[in-house]
């Protein structure tokens, strides 16, 4: 059952001596350090997502423009009727 | 603690949502209260130092969290507090201390009509280090920092009616041990 350590002070610490780690001042100076961070940190998750919105963005243009030519292939495309006759020409007579 | 100073402290908190420095009025209120809640678990002096530093800093961070809940916002910063030592207790995985002052058991002892030596504060000693840390932290809250159950509930996140059982079986048990009468709301 004994987990903890159980010690007895003679003294009750003064509150003099409890004053010499009183400062105020310190709080405020690494709350207003927290504050800045943290507005550092939003600035640059803001910017992360521009950055990855504009690199989507770039990448469907790219994707896009990439899709264009094939799709004007068959318009460009020609049967060689010629081969084709050949081929057909070939065949074994029965 | 009166209607009207929790409606100040409240003020405070209001103006301290806007502005941090506003805030320094119930550092300098409570710091002494909290270095010593923290110093009596602790028992090391720059270790308590930081833990203050950090719980008021948390404190001010989320001020603009803070809530009235039926307690003084005292029962806040407390609850911050230990759950700052807890915190510490958890990384360094060391057994808990708790360093009591002498002053305040003689004067308990007074107040319960009991005789005071150094016998029965070693008795004390040994039969406080048998207790679960649960009851620990409901007795200290209760007879070193003067909490009501309501508060001792808040900071320990449990029930009003929990605080006070374990406080009941946490005396109960000294009652058996050294046949004190310190009834369980402190008073003889």
């Amino acid at each position: 059952m004994g987990r903890n350590e159980i010690r007895l002070r003679r003294q009750r610490m003064s509150s003099g001596r409890i004053a010499q780690h009183r400062n105020y001042g310190d709080i405020m100076a690494r709350h207003e350090r927290d504050l800045k961070l943290k507005r550092i940190a939003r600035i640059f998750t803001y910017f992360l997502i521009v950055v990855v919105l504009l690199l989507l963005f770039l990448f469907v243009r790219r994707w896009e423009s990439q899709q264009q030519p094939t799709n004007a292939k068959p318009s460009n495309a020609y049967v060689n009727d010629h081969a084709l006759g050949e081929s057909f020409c070939q065949l074994p007579k029965t | 603690m009166s209607e009207a100073e929790i409606l100040q402290e409240y003020s405070i908190l209001d103006r301290a949502k806007k502005d941090p420095q506003a805030f320094g009025v119930l550092y300098e209120k409570y710091f002494d209260r909290i270095f010593n809640f923290i110093y009596r678990q602790t028992d090391d002096e720059d270790l308590t130092a930081d833990l203050t530093s950090q719980s008021f800093l948390i404190a001010l961070k989320n001020v603009n969290k803070y809530e009235f809940r039926g307690v003084p916002f005292s029962a806040w910063l407390y609850k911050i507090a230990s759950n700052e030592v807890n915190k510490h207790y958890r990384k360094q995985k060391h057994s808990k201390v708790f360093s009591i002052e002498e002053m305040r058991i003689r004067e308990l002892m007074e107040q319960a009509n009991e005789e005071y030596n150094e016998e029965i504060i070693q008795q004390l000693m040994n039969y406080l280090r048998e207790l679960p840390t649960d009851m620990l932290h409901v007795l200290e809250l209760r007879f070193f920092e003067d909490k009501d159950f309501k508060e001792i509930a808040f900071i320990l996140d449990i029930t009003e009616s929990g605080a006070k059982m374990r406080t009941y079986r946490a005396l109960d048990r000294l009652r058996k041990n050294f046949k004190l009468r310190i009834k369980y709301d402190g008073k003889e």
